[in-house]
């Protein structure tokens, strides 16, 4: 592999903790690090292949001690890329990082466009495609959810599903065929009724994948959730608690006209984005209507809702009005904050739309019950998008695509299959369908259909 | 200029691929030399007197469309014409017909005679060597040489022929005809590989000895049918009866019994043979639930002489095919006047050629027809139509000749040919062409009669007449356009589209499965379209959504053409499969479309490639 350039970057996402991981990887990557650190028995040079040391980082320009890392090393082939593969793993901040950086890249590697390490592992024959979207997702992980998820689909469970519809489809598209084809030799009709029961099946499973497709998303992205309730009730102490409480706040970002505030928690296994409504309602605000516009227009955006109460008054005229804005679909989490005061609020006066969904007293002051919010929350993505026991599945918007295509071409073929068109249509669009599920995981079907008709049926006169 | 030596083009063989290519090369204007072994059995039908089907049809009505031969020599030759698949859409109905099959040998043997341009020679050929830098030498087993610019090789099933009947093995390129020892050698000299295939047929049997009260009449259909855009066909006219019949469970214990015997399990036939033609022993092999298999008995001529058992395709030994034979309802006393058996034959493998059907390796040799992997009398005519029209443009210094996957079923079974991996004879199904519904018979002409009229093989009559059915087809379709109708102005109607408004453009209201043409031609005044243009705008407005589905496959299809495949070093690219790589280095794709088309080349594969080529920095860095 003379000749390969060695490329290097910042692998992970800046921010959780301001840990970093520079990744270098090509036939330079030991010599440049090994630039970078003293000798001795840790030298890189020397060091056994799969073994991480904690090492000074020294800028050879000026001697001076610029971090103390993890560095790990992956000799070719058993890396990633099937390079040698070198790990700095910085714990210092983002400058620190920067600098070590940029020491790498002054030590004769370059800058890694986006994605070039997994595109050098799949050009090495290292990965397939069809755990490229996988491993990208892995990677990228930013929870732990996501990453068993992108985990249990690179062992194929999700492929190995979605080879069964498609197996099913190249069945009937075999009949289909075999119905055209070989009418003159006794193959009759393919029978409508189970046709279309077939055709109705795969599409409900596709269906129910698209939901953990979704879930996937949600994992891999985040939830969005906006937090609400009258003034005073909370909002900001309960969101400063869960950042606390994580230590995972990235820095809030305050809107451009302060009345919005996001930040990014974590809840459980689960990254939330949560924008805050506070000084939405501006007292003397005389327009009313257009808080509970914005309001609406929020709520519209998120996967959640946190409706923040406050136990130590009863039920307020305004939180009804609150809560009259939410839609039916609206999920909620309702907090009932200030726990550790004597509590007033009777959660039986709640509206039904609030009941039905989860309902905790926490206390943003002490911190009781903030970990009910978080398994409440992690659990709500479940009762979210999909049926429980099944696993979120991150798929590329390019595979999600294919899903989404494979079944509309389903809902085409049935249509067909309902008018008093031939099979050569329904064909039409249950192999367009087997082509989406195939290029989900990478087959191809000509020849494949014509063996299925060959195998099933007595053809040949 | 009277050189009996020297041609433009030499045929090697005078089966159905011969024909088309020595009638194309001549109607073009080049000097033909056509030999063939027997001179008597031209366009000979060795297997089922049939010609046409689900498929098979389209093929004859494309090469009819081209200017090629075989729909009017069936049209003049028939005993019995149908349409099948009736019941199911345009796109998938085709013609067949039963052949006169001594009548249409010996209508095709006076075309070529007629042909001024055309020489015909009896002689088996035993050596193709080059001569000089343009020009190919071809030596027959009597000692004549004649030198061409081009050769076409249309030998069939000769090249190292080998006839099986149970245990019994002779050389013959088919019943009653000598092998061809020499061709599959000096194909090797010139650099060609080969492989080896099978294919068998049933036995004949004398038409007196069967009981046809005891079976199913199949009678052809009444309407005037024909497979050729030039004629009209007749109705009412005289047709011959097919007959169906069953094997049983005797028939099968009579063959469980002898399977022993069988070459397929005595291992006397190594070959591959076809998937979609089995041996009525393989059939029983296979499909042991199945207590009868259907035996269509068709005649091989208006002369009352022999039957074609279609379904009993055996080469098991005389006695037992005998035996099955009388086994089955009306057959009992059933006399065999030719045995069935295999055949076993060398083939080029057609991955050496161009889409023109000119070999890589050697500059104007063609190979078209059985020879190139295929069976079939229609698949064998269409290679022939190609390989002789490209033969004559290289002669004529002009472009070649290449038919889209997307413009007909030829382009299909060529492009099918030089990219996929043909691991038993290749036959054509409706299913191989994704663009099926675009690919129909009635629209044959119009895809290209364009081209054959271009080509100096369609006259200007019948341009005219393609024309004319277009125009009308246009008109009709503006018409269906322009015209808005009254729901209530169709009583019969009316019920069905109740739901609709009550004023609805005519072509929308075709499109509704139970509108037909018919209903509308007085409303929207088409009295004076002809019924094939109306037919024809009906067609289309119906598969209109489909057909865009199809189209934009094509185009999508189309980009991925468009992609080049740079001389690539595929063994490289480790990401690729083993399997892939070694097919992509032996069959070298010239764009990625093609590529994706090669067995064993997954998708997958094809994102690889595409990254592989854009990269900069591709595995194995070269930079
Ligand atoms: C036993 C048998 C079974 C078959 N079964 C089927 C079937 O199941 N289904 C199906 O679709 N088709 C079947 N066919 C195939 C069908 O016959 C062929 O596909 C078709 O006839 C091929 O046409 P062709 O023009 O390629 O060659 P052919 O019709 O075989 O013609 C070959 C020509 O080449 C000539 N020739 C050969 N060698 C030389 C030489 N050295 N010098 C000069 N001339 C030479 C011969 O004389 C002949 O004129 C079968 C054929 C046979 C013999
Ligand atoms: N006792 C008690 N006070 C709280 C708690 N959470 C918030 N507060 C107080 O309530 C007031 C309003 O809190 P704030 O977070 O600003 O409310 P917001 O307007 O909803 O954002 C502040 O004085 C907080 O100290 C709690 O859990 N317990």
């Amino acid at each position: 592999m003379s000749g390969t350039e060695t490329i290097a970057a910042i692998s992970t996402p800046i921010g959780p903790g301001g840990i970093g991981i520079i990744r270098l990887s090509g036939p330079a990557a030991l010599p440049i690090v090994a630039g970078l650190t003293s000798v001795g028995p840790n030298d890189v040079n020397t060091r056994p292949s799969h073994t991480t040391s904690l090492t000074k980082i020294i800028d050879p320009a000026t001697g001076v001690l610029v971090d103390e890392a993890l560095v790990t090393i992956m000799k070719a082939p058993n890396s990633y890329t099937r390079e040698d593969v070198i790990e700095i793993n910085c714990h210092s901040g983002m400058p620190t990082l920067r600098a070590v950086l940029n020491l790498v890249l002054a030590g004769g590697a370059r800058l890694a466009e986006p994605g070039e390490f997994t595109k050098r592992a799949f050009l090495s024959g290292r990965i397939d495609l069809t755990q490229a979207q996988a491993v990208i997702s892995l990677i990228e992980a930013q929870s732990d959810a996501a990453a068993r998820a992108a985990a249990s689909q690179a062992e194929g469970h999700v492929s190995a599903r979605i080879n069964a519809y498609r197996q099913e489809l190249i069945g009937l598209a075999a009949e289909l065929e075999a119905a055209i084809d070989f009418s003159d030799e006794e193959i009759g009709p393919v029978d409508a009724g189970r046709l279309r029961r077939q055709i109705e099946a795969v599409g409900e499973g596709i269906e129910e994948l698209l939901k953990r497709v979704e879930q996937g998303r949600i994992i891999d992205n985040g939830l969005t959730a906006v937090i609400v309730g009258r003034p005073n009730v909370g909002k900001s102490s309960l969101l400063n608690a869960l950042a606390m409480e994580d230590k995972a706040i990235v820095s809030p970002q305050p809107g451009t006209t302060r009345d919005v505030v996001e930040s990014r928690v974590m809840l459980g296994d689960v990254p939330v984005q949560i924008k805050d409504t506070a000084g939405w309602r501006v007292p003397g605000d005389d327009i009313e209507t257009q808080g509970i516009i914005k309001t609406q227009a929020a709520l519209a955006a998120a996967d959640l809702v946190i409706l923040v109460l406050d136990g130590s008054e009863s039920l307020k005229a305004e939180d009804l009005e609150l809560i009259g804005v939410f839609k039916k679909n609206t999920v909620v989490v309702a907090a009932i904050n200030k726990s550790d005061l004597p509590q007033r609020l009777n959660a039986d006066d709640l509206p039904i739309a609030v009941k039905d969904g989860l309902i905790v007293r926490l206390s943003a002051r002490t911190g009781d019950g903030l970990d009910s919010l978080s398994a409440g929350v992690a659990g709500m993505i479940g009762r979210l998008k999909s049926a429980e026991g099944n696993e979120a599945i991150m798929a590329g918007a390019q595979q999600e695509q294919d899903l989404i295509r494979a079944k509309a071409s389903l809902s085409g073929a049935l249509a067909a299959s309902a008018g008093s068109y031939g099979e050569e249509i329904v064909s039409v669009f249950v192999k367009e369908a087997i082509v989406h599920l195939g290029r989900f995981c990478g087959h191809d079907v000509g020849e494949e259909v014509l063996s299925e008709i060959f195998s099933r049926f007595c053809i040949g006169k | 200029m009277n050189d009996n030596t020297r041609y433009d083009i030499i045929t090697i063989g005078a089966g159905h691929a011969g024909c088309e290519a020595a009638l194309a090369g001549a109607r073009m204007g080049c000097k033909v030399m056509m030999t063939a072994i027997n001179i008597d059995r031209i366009a000979h039908m060795p297997c089922n007197p049939s010609i046409g089907g689900i498929g098979k049809g389209q093929l004859v009505r494309e090469v009819d469309a081209l200017g090629g031969e075989m729909g009017r020599n069936i049209d003049a030759t028939l005993v019995q014409i149908k349409t099948l698949n009736g019941s199911k859409g345009p796109a998938v109905q085709a013609l067949r017909a039963q052949a006169d099959k001594r009548q249409y040998s010996r209508l095709m043997k006076a075309k070529i005679l007629a042909e001024p341009k055309i020489g015909l020679r009896q002689g088996e050929v035993v050596a193709i060597e080059r001569a000089g830098e343009e020009e190919l030498q071809v030596r027959t087993a009597d000692g004549a040489t004649f030198t061409a610019k081009c050769v076409i090789v249309a030998t069939g099933t000769f090249l190292k022929g080998e006839m099986v009947i149970g245990e019994i093995k002779r050389p013959g390129g088919r019943a009653g005809e000598s092998a061809s020892s020499f061709v599959s050698g000096a194909l090797q000299r010139l650099g060609l590989e080969l492989g080896r295939f099978q294919s068998a047929t049933p036995p004949r049997i004398w038409a007196g000895s069967i009981d046809a009260t005891r079976m199913i009449a199949q009678p052809g259909d009444v309407g005037p049918l024909a497979f050729s855009f030039a004629g009209a066909g007749r109705r009412g006219r005289r047709q011959k009866d097919c007959y169906l019949t069953y094997t049983n469970k005797k028939t099968h214990k009579v063959i469980a019994d002898n399977l022993h015997l069988s070459p397929i399990k005595s291992g006397s036939v190594s070959a591959k043979g076809p998937r979609y033609c089995p041996s009525i022993d393989r059939k029983v092999i296979n499909f042991p639930d199945r207590d009868r298999h259907p035996v269509f008995v068709e005649p091989e001529g208006w002369e009352n002489e022999e039957l074609y058992l279609q379904g009993l395709t055996t080469s098991m030994p005389i006695t037992v095919q005998e035996k099955i034979i009388r086994s089955v309802e009306g057959l009992e006393q059933a006399r065999i006047m030719r045995p069935g058996y295999a055949v076993a034959y060398d083939f080029v493998l057609p991955h050496q050629l161009k889409n023109t059907l000119e070999s890589n390796a050697v500059p104007g040799l063609f190979a078209a027809g059985q020879i190139n992997g295929t069976s079939g009398y229609e698949e064998a005519a269409a290679q022939g139509l190609i390989a002789g029209i490209n033969a004559a443009l290289k002669c004529l210094g002009k472009e070649p000749l290449i038919v889209e996957r997307s413009q007909a079923y030829i382009g299909v079974l060529i492009d099918d040919l030089v990219t996929k991996e043909i691991d038993e004879p290749y036959r054509m199904f409706t299913s191989r062409a994704e663009y099926r519904l675009v690919l129909r018979s009635d629209n044959a002409d119009i895809r290209l009669t364009p081209i054959g009229h271009r080509l100096g093989l369609i006259s200007d009559g019948q341009m005219e007449k393609t024309r004319k059915k277009r125009r009308g087809t246009d008109e009709c379709l503006a018409k269906l356009k322009a015209t808005s109708v009254r729901t209530l102005d169709l009583p019969g109607i009316a019920v069905v589209v109740a739901a609709s408004p009550a004023v609805l453009k005519a072509i929308d209201l075709l499109r509704r499965p139970e509108v037909t043409i018919d209903t509308l031609a007085k409303i929207a005044r088409l009295g004076k379209i002809t019924k094939e243009s109306r037919h024809q705008a009906e067609i289309e407005t119906k598969y209109e959504g489909y057909i865009k589905r199809q189209l934009d496959q094509i185009a999508a299809q189309k980009r991925l053409e468009g992609v080049r495949l740079p001389s690539v070093d595929y063994a490289r690219i480790e990401a690729l499969s083993m399997e892939a790589r070694q097919k992509l280095a032996r069959i070298k794709p010239q764009s990625l479309g093609q590529a994706a088309r090669i067995a064993g080349v997954t998708p997958a594969d094809i994102s690889i490639l595409m990254v592989a080529i854009r990269s900069k920095t591709p595995a194995g860095g070269e930079n």
